[in-house]
């Protein structure tokens, strides 16, 4: 009897121990997850909203541009059917091509400096609200799977890319 | 047989207790609502407050009406101002008679207020030196923030977007690292408390389109302050 009492106060002691080295373990060791780059920054609210607005800009730039090139055909045409050439016509040409030359050269570069900075902008609050989310729920690392071979394999458990997407929605939507 | 008789007991006022909740319940929902400037508030909900209490809940960010939003190097910050809560700071008392709280928000409920913050979050110094690159750069600041940035600000409720009908740059000349911002918007048609997004382009830091939303549930839990007659 006093035998069997000590084999179950040892079992006992054992079991705790297990217990305890397995909670130690579970509190110290680093939490990781990990996010597909590219299906956070295509579903944040942020990117298709600014988007839209540069897809409007384009749009109205491509409309004054295609005008342009309306209006210069229409001369070209003009002076083509002209016998006589007539200089004003020409220098109206000039003038028109000169313009034309010079809007689409602007618009080309305000495009890829209003590209440069919406990526800019969106990539900040991005990288800000991911950074919140990990320090939210106590992640020590939190990787990027880019497909680039960063990271090579990663468990599907470990894929936290929807929750972190409905997060960062929530944090720009400034409701919290 | 008296571990029955217990239970049965119990089981009983467990059931009497709930019903009468929710005949209360019914009650309260025939209940006139009190009309506060964001709406209708059901009397039930509509907590009283001394007025210290009453200012501490307004800028605690876990009531709702106060948004923060840290991004980088710097925290964004929108204080929603309802008209009690002006009052409040205009007097600072810790009591008010019934009738001035009433009249003086008569002078201002044409419109609706907000603060909104930008603070570095280390290091000192003027805002508006922050990652400073030229003196020039420092006097288009100074006109932007005095003069354009109303243009780069819309509040959203339900479909109507309001213009910011109502603005002021605090200058703090280096006392402060943070700029304040008065704003003041017209007050939609829709008078029941929808949920309200402060659009914000931060032209100047990079930091692009900055939302804040004032969520339906929250402008619903505003509370009164507690009045005197006198």
């Amino acid at each position: 009897m006093l035998l069997k009492n000590k084999i179950l106060i040892l079992l006992s002691f054992f079991l705790l121990l297990v217990i305890g080295y397995n909670v130690y373990l579970y509190t110290t060791s680093p939490k990781t997850g990990f996010v597909l780059i590219q299906e956070v920054y295509n579903g944040f609210d942020m990117k298709k909203e600014f988007e839209k607005k540069y897809a409007t800009t384009l749009n109205a730039r491509k409309k004054i541009v295609d005008s342009l090139t309306f209006e210069l055909n229409v001369l070209l045409k003009k002076i083509e059917t002209e016998k006589e050439k007539n200089k004003s016509t020409i220098q109206e040409f000039n003038t028109k091509r000169e313009e034309y030359i010079q809007r689409k050269k602007n618009y080309e570069e305000d495009n890829a400096a209003l590209t440069k900075q919406y990526d800019q902008e969106i990539l900040t609050q991005l990288s800000q609200y991911v950074k919140d989310y990990g320090e939210k729920n106590h992640y020590t690392y939190i990787f990027g799977n880019d497909g680039n071979g960063s990271l090579m394999y990663a468990s599907d458990t470990k894929n936290i890319t929807k929750e972190v997407l409905e997060f960062i929605n929530s944090k720009y939507k400034g409701a919290e | 047989m008296r571990k029955i008789i217990l239970t049965c007991l119990f089981f009983e006022m467990f059931l009497h207790s709930s019903c009468t909740s929710t005949d209360k319940n019914k009650q309260t929902n025939k209940e006139d609502n009190i009309a506060v400037e964001n709406g209708l508030i059901p009397s039930n909900t509509a907590s009283l407050m001394e007025i210290k209490e009453y200012v501490l809940w307004i800028q605690d960010t876990e009531n709702g009406f106060k948004k923060e939003k840290k991004i980088d190097d710097l925290t964004f910050s929108v204080q929603y101002k309802p008209y009690e809560y002006i009052i409040c700071e205009e007097e600072r008392k810790e009591e008010l008679p019934d009738t001035l709280l009433k009249n003086k928000i008569l002078e201002i409920n044409n419109m609706q207020y907000y603060d909104f913050k930008i603070s570095v979050n280390e290091g000192a110094g003027e805002l508006l030196k922050h990652q400073l690159s030229s003196s020039q750069e420092y006097e288009k600041r100074v006109n932007y923030f005095s003069f354009m940035m109303q243009n780069d600000i819309q509040l959203v409720e339900d479909k109507d977007t309001l213009p910011c009908a109502l603005f002021h740059f605090e200058r703090t000349y280096g006392a402060s690292p943070s700029s304040i911002f008065l704003l003041g918007f017209p007050v939609s048609k829709n008078k029941t408390a929808v949920e309200k997004t402060l659009l914000i382009y931060d032209r100047t830091f990079n930091k692009g389109l900055l939302k804040f939303t004032f969520t339906r549930k929250d402008l619903r839990n505003l509370p009164k302050i507690k009045t005197h007659e006198y």
